[in-house]
């Protein structure tokens, strides 16, 4: 056991560059898989244990204590055997209109609540303040805001939030960040915030003291929007004001990390890969270049397992190294995503245990790095020691029959390049997935953000009209009526297209909303398809008794085209027959469509008003908006395209971000690869470049030799993943989102982005292959020869 | 030469244009008033500077005799913008302010919640309804007598954010006529009522209009209608004592003062023929400074200093409507023919299908008046929408007679009957008074109107699935089904005087002859009849006599609110001192030479919560009878 020790031990002094670059690889290897696993654990888990943690309750109801009786909604609750316990009323106060910060003003709604004793439940966790350290509640004429808050809007402490209210403006000093479960994401509004005790009546006109929060803990949280449905059949009909369950709050706040948590799941899982590739491809190349000396060792009585042995300790040891620090790094990398991740729940300290991410990481990496090299090395205790010492390499195989390659009119350097691979073919197999892989993360990374970036130009896709304006006619006492309007839009020569709609509420039987009984749609009092909606199968509603369900309305009530739809709407019973189906992002992908034909039919005065209006070339959108607002004033409200653009702006980046993330992660792991596969095969062709030095090749071009041998690599692995990736991810992704509503998902593929991958990844092999093919500077021709 | 020859053609003109035929003018009017229900009109018809026609038809207030009288003071309502517009064209004229010049200017104050953006509204955009100033329309009804008013509704914008950019579209808001009214104030150097008079209803011998409550009142201004079935419902509270936000629309003016108006507007000269306005401040006035959306009605419009600029049956004319919840009127000027008609109205609008709109009648009054045939202008140019052929069962019909009521500050309840016929009908009152009845006109399951002589408003319903009646939505506000008996536990009130108050459960009370005073663990009560008009803090210390002492007070900003039949207003005291910290909510509302006030007081922090839970109710218990 000594001898193979020294030997693997030996082996490893001599090669030294290639450890290092093995160990750089596991150790990456070790960082991402520990860190995918962190994040996985623990993407549920803060606001699980911040909601466990602060006693959050699962069902939170905001009341307009004016319309619904509060105290009997309070006793009915107490008695509901789903029910925990009922925390006391506590006063709100929802903002609605712009506030402002700074002199500048946001739209964003506050629900102000008085900070009173809540029974234990639903408590506030400080993370930033001013002031008094142990003060239980904010000021008088103070706020603590939510960390999510402060963050998003760059809201410091210190700060004045202004509330617009009767009597004059109600300046608010953020006196503390906190974090409040349910309302740390941008995703629920409005966005909750705690004011002193009484503060409200002492601030607030009297007309506004009208509502109230009720916290309700369950015994199981799952039950919340049972209670919830179960208190409106109780109080005749929907409550006043609305309500948040656990659900809806961890949907709410996952939505975005959830996507980013596996994506760098099946990143690290794909780095593992990568590095199994190069295990298995060290190995062999070891095993190739060590053949003369396993056979000298097979004569001195080595058994098969004693040299497979020496390998596995020899990349084992790299591992024993690369692992301890790869997880070291990972718990550092990890410590600080996992902050970011829960930033929007305010937790400056995420409280996760390392433990069972580190476990399997480590496992994982150890083993499988073990099983690779174990397996690799098998063909090392194959090797027959006569023929090894005599030949010291393994011998043609017989019978095999090398395919021509026409490589004939290649360069001198790429056809030696090329050659090489074909020496190696299985490892040379390996480094193709390796940067495939690359491939792969590179394209999906290029076409989400292209994705996201142009939701705003591909709105039908996600369920939206593609137009450039829209405008809502309405006003407060002048307004224009949407015949008028639209005869108006007919005629003008700005506008190409135009199409009105609407909204409604309806039950549709067997299907719930996602706050109660009832679904929104969208009634369309023209085609649809002009501004670019269209169906996943049938057709839209043409007329009366038609109707188009959104696909997870559809999937859930479980209606096939040509089957009728129960539908509550209006107070009135339809059964409009389903004539196709549609997908939408909004509202989880529930919703239905129905031709004005229908809505007339119900309430004879029912009028669209929503115009989405498609500009004719060349007119500016927004110069249309202002004349639009100059000649009809309060009579409408236009809203523009290209502001949806801006709202998603922060989407976008937080997706362009994390892509950009796990492209740097990936081609860190394939630079590692190459530089490996580049030392590796300059040690098993020193001998072949030292011919080739002492025929008079230059320096330079022995270095392209190497460096050609990555750009067939990589475009090999461009020829057979790009088109594979292409192929492929529409399907992964219509799998994925097909929960939210997107069975197919609105991928947009970035034709430009794509194809400069392939110049952009075989510059970056170039350059990855340039700086370790250095060595054959550093072959001397008589040396080699004499080998 | 050529210059007399012009002049002399001109006065020719002037002076042959025909006389407005009064009698023609009165026989429309007779014939208009007895197919319209209006309670009471009043009529004013001006050519040049004089009154040619002033006269009033029907009655002050149904079931009364007082007649309704070219003299009668009523509420005007957004027609005091015009007002408010020649008070500041008037500063214009006298060089003391420039139209164009930025608010900031004159009241460096002003300011919305986006500083940059107010900072560029101008006088004129404030006139023009083009200020981008968001409507808020809430503390307009304020019915205490604030002497403050102006300015409390300024330091309101401050918090809010502008609707769109200055000058860049229409908006229709009152708060662009109280600022523009403050910024008149302020050059003029006294309150905004008293401007107003002094620079136009006192050089125009207006006698009976004024902006202040008292005068109102003494003047025996209106206090109008609401519709009812066939009959107008009479107000028991109007407008008459408005005085917040008075720049924008609460005028009370008589029919023949309006005439004395209407004539300096067409010859610029007081009634004492002294120049009054320049003609370049009228032509700015009546010149459109923005559009406005096209009425279906009314046609295209656009908006100039407080007034409407538009084309009427191929003339050019100059008018405005108010709206003062139970009066509305009318004035509309043809500046070519120099004539001009007034219609005040003491009702709210009425069904437009039904009956001749104020509009209209004005309109049609002056081509009667000037023998020109009669037009449908101002009449709806399609059939009521809301009208279908949808019918009930008798069954289905039945579920919906009951009784429902909304919870909070207000008592509003609806009460549907169902007469032989099976015929639905329905009944509103808010806060004790009748605001609306009529018959229920249904268009579908969920969703109905009530249809009388007023515009048609419509109810919604929420039905179960079974068809069951869950409850009702009237103006937006939700009302659940009362079950059938009433609560048989409900405690006894309180009596002590004149005051009437039923306290929640556990409260311990005392009374004197004008007060009833409660306990509760730390929460206090008082309610009671005081002499004068105390501060909130006098009142305040009625119940926690630490509050006149010298504590660390700190005081919340005072607003108004209706509840039941009485506006309060109410102002909350935090108080910090040895004894513990006390927060103290004061409501108050005169009542003659007296205050009415409620106090309620709790340990620092549980005021909202006490309030919530118990206040409210005590609070809309509260009685206070007539002596």
């Amino acid at each position: 056991m000594k001898a193979i020790v020294f030997t693997a031990l030996g082996d490893l002094r001599r090669r030294v560059g290639q450890t290092a670059a093995l160990t750089c690889a596991l150790l990456l290897s070790s960082l991402a898989l520990f860190t995918a696993a962190a994040l996985l654990q623990s993407l549920d888990a803060p606001l699980d244990d911040a909601c466990d943690r602060l006693n959050t309750s699962a069902l939170q109801l905001f009341l307009d204590g004016h319309s619904d009786d509060v105290p009997a909604m309070q006793a009915w609750l107490q008695q509901h055997e789903a029910v925990a316990a009922v925390g006391p009323p506590i006063p709100i106060y929802q903002t609605s209109s712009d506030l402002v910060h700074n002199e500048e003003a946001f739209s964003r709604a506050l629900m102000l609540a008085e900070n009173l004793p809540r029974k234990g439940l639903d408590a506030v966790q400080i993370v930033t303040r001013l002031g008094d350290p142990t003060a239980a509640a904010p000021g008088l004429d103070e706020v603590w805001i939510s960390h999510q808050l402060a963050t998003s809007r760059g809201i410091q402490l210190g700060d004045t939030i202004t509330v617009p209210r009767e009597g004059g403006p109600w300046p608010l000093r953020v006196s503390a960040t906190v974090v409040d479960p349910y309302f740390s994401t941008d995703n629920i509004s409005p966005t909750r915030a705690w004011v002193a005790p009484g503060a409200l009546a002492h601030a607030l006109p009297l007309a506004d003291l009208n509502e109230v929060f009720l916290g309700v803990s369950l015994h199981q949280r799952a039950d919340a929007g049972q209670v919830r449905d179960d208190l409106e059949q109780a109080f005749g009909g929907g409550l006043s004001g609305f309500a948040l369950t656990h659900e809806i709050a961890k949907m709410a706040h996952g939505m975005f990390f959830r996507i980013m948590a596996v994506a760098l799941g099946v990143a690290a899982l794909l780095t593992l890969l990568v590095s199994i590739l190069i295990v298995a491809g060290a190995v062999g190349s070891a095993v190739f270049a060590d053949y003369r000396l396993i056979g000298t060792f097979k004569a001195m009585g080595y058994t098969p397992a004693m040299v497979n042995r020496i390998y596995l300790l020899r990349f084992t040891i790299p591992a024993l190294i690369a692992v301890p620090l790869g997880l070291l790094l990972g718990w550092l990398v990890s410590a600080q995503l996992l902050a970011l991740l829960v930033g929007s729940l305010g937790v400056t300290d995420p409280q996760w245990s390392p433990l069972l991410p580190a476990l399997a990481a480590g496992a994982g990496v150890l083993t499988t790095v073990a099983a690779a090299a174990w397996w690799s090395a098998r063909k090392a205790g194959r090797v027959e020691a006569m023929p090894a010492i005599r030949f010291g390499a393994p011998p043609p195989r017989a019978g095999s029959h090398r395919r021509s390659v026409p490589l004939g009119r290649l360069p001198l350097p790429a056809f030696l390049g090329a050659r090489g691979l074909a020496l190696n073919p299985v490892r040379a197999g390996f480094a193709v997935i390796g940067m495939g892989v690359a491939v792969a993360v590179l394209v999906c990374a290029v076409n989400l953000t292209a994705t996201f970036e142009r939701l705003g130009e591909n709105r039908p896709m996600w369920g939206m009209a593609a137009s450039d304006l829209t405008v809502f006619v309405g006003g407060a006492r002048f307004s224009v009526r949407s015949e008028h309007f639209a005869a108006r839009l007919r005629q003008d020569a700005r506008v190409a297209d135009f199409v009105t709609s609407g909204t409604v509420q309806g039950e549709i039987e067997g299907v719930k909303g996602i706050a109660g009984a009832r679904t929104g749609g969208r009634v369309f009092d023209g085609a649809p398809e002009t501004v670019g909606l269209t169906v996943l199968e049938g057709r839209h509603p043409e007329g009366a008794g038609e109707i188009a369900l959104a696909i997870n309305s559809a999937l859930k009530g479980g209606y096939a085209l040509g089957e009728p739809v129960p539908l509550f709407i209006e107070g009135q019973h339809l059964k409009p027959k389903l004539v196709g189906i549609y997908q939408t992002g909004q509202n989880l992908g529930l919703g239905f469509r129905l031709h004005a034909a229908t809505m007339n039919a119900v309430l004879p005065m029912w009028q669209a008003r929503t115009f989405e209006i498609k500009t004719a070339a060349g007119v500016d959108p927004a110069a249309f908006k202002d004349d639009l607002i100059r000649t009809y004033g309060e009579a409408v409200d236009v809203g523009l395209a290209s502001d949806l653009t801006e709202q998603l702006a922060g989407l976008v980046t937080g997706i362009r971000g994390t892509l950009m993330l796990l492209s740097a992660l990936l081609l860190a792991i394939c630079l590692i690869s190459i530089y490996n596969d580049t030392l590796l095969c300059l040690r098993e062709q020193q001998q072949t470049l030292g011919i080739l030095k002492a025929a008079g090749m230059t320096p330079g071009r022995l270095r392209l030799v190497l460096v050609w041998r990555t750009q067939v690599v990589t475009l090999v692995s461009l020829v057979l993943f790009l088109p594979m990736v292409l192929v492929a991810l529409p399907l992964l992704l219509n799998q994925i989102a097909a929960g939210i509503g997107l069975v197919s998902f609105p991928l947009v593929i970035d034709p430009l982005g794509t194809v400069l991958i392939v110049p952009g990844l075989l510059a970056f092999a170039f350059a990855a292959a340039w700086w370790p093919a250095r060595g054959v500077t550093r072959l001397h021709p008589r040396h080699m020869l004499a080998y | 030469m050529l210059n007399i020859v012009c002049n002399w053609l001109m006065l020719m003109s002037v002076f042959g244009a025909s006389r407005p035929d009064t009698a023609a003018l009165d026989a429309y009017l007779e014939r208009t008033f007895a197919q319209a229900a209006y309670p009471g009109l009043s009529v004013v018809m001006v050519q040049r500077d004089h009154i040619l026609y002033a006269r009033g038809f029907g009655v002050a207030t149904v079931g009364k005799t007082r007649p309704m009288t070219a003299d009668t003071p009523t509420a005007i309502g957004s027609i005091t913008k015009s007002m408010t517009a020649l008070a500041v064209m008037r500063l214009v004229d006298q060089g003391r302010l420039d139209l164009d010049a930025p608010v900031t200017t004159y009241l460096p104050d002003f300011r919305t919640a986006d500083k940059q953006g107010s900072d560029r509204i101008t006088v004129r955009m404030l006139l023009a309804n083009s200020s981008g100033l968001p409507s808020m329309d809430r503390g307009i009804t304020d019915r205490n007598q604030a002497d403050d008013a102006e300015g409390a509704l300024i330091a309101a914008l401050a918090g809010q954010v502008l609707h769109r950019d200055p000058g860049s579209g229409f908006e229709y808001t009152n708060e662009g006529f109280v600022v523009a009214g403050a910024v008149a104030a302020r050059i003029h150097g006294k309150p905004f009522a008293q401007t107003l008079a002094d620079l136009v209803l006192k050089p125009l011998a207006m006698k009976h209009s004024s902006t202040i409550p008292a005068e109102v009142t003494a003047m025996g201004g209106l206090t109008g209608h609401y519709a009812g079935a066939e009959a107008g419902l009479p107000a028991m509270q109007g407008l008459a004592s408005v005085q917040f936000a008075a720049a924008g629309s609460i005028q009370q003016c008589s029919a023949r003062d309006f005439g004395r108006y209407l004539c300096a507007l067409l010859t610029g000269h007081d009634g004492a023929g002294q120049p009054f306005i320049s003609a370049s401040a009228v032509a700015e006035m009546w010149r459109g400074q923005i559009g406005m959306p096209e009425n279906e009605r009314l046609g295209a419009m656009a908006y100039g200093l407080g007034w409407m600029i538009g084309e009427v049956d191929g003339r050019r004319v100059v008018s405005h409507g108010g709206h003062a919840m139970t009066m509305t009127s009318f004035a509309m000027l043809v500046p070519e023919q120099e004539i001009a008609i007034a219609v005040f109205a003491n009702i709210e609008t009425l069904n437009l299908q039904r009956f001749a709109d104020l509009t209209t009648i004005a309109n049609n009054g002056l081509h009667a008046a000037m023998g020109e045939p009669l037009s449908d202008w101002g009449k709806p140019k399609r059939p009521d929408p809301t009208r279908n052929d949808f019918e009930f069962d008798e069954a289905q019909r039945r579920r919906f007679v009951g009784r429902y009521a909304a919870r909070g500050l207000g008592t509003m309840q609806v009460d549907v009957t169902a007469d032989e016929q099976g015929v639905l009908h329905a009944e509103v009152v808010a806060d004790g008074q009748t605001v609306k009845a009529g018959r229920l006109d249904f268009m579908n399951s969920a969703r109905c109107v009530i249809r009388g002589i007023g515009s048609p408003t419509t109810m919604f319903w929420a039905l179960s699935r079974s068809g069951e009646v869950l409850s009702a939505r009237y103006n937006g506000t939700r009302l659940r089904r009362v079950g059938e008996s009433a609560p048989e536990n409900r405690p006894e009130p309180t009596h002590a005087g004149r005051l009437s108050l039923t306290l929640a459960a556990n409260w311990s009370v005392t009374t004197d002859e004008n007060a009833i005073t409660a306990q509760r663990e730390t929460n206090k009560l008082w309610t009671g009849v005081v002499d004068g008009a105390p501060g909130p803090r006098e009142l305040a210390a009625l119940l926690e006599p630490r509050a006149a002492a010298d504590v660390t007070l700190t005081q919340g900003v005072t607003s108004g609110v209706t509840v039941g039949p009485y506006y309060w207003r109410k102002t909350t005291l935090h108080l910090a001192g040895d004894a513990g910290a006390t927060q103290i909510m004061v409501l108050q509302r005169a009542v003659g030479e007296e205050t009415l006030a409620w106090v309620l007081a709790t340990e620092a922090g549980t005021l909202t919560h006490c309030y919530q839970a118990e206040g409210r109710a005590m609070l809309t218990s509260l009685v206070l009878a007539a002596r």
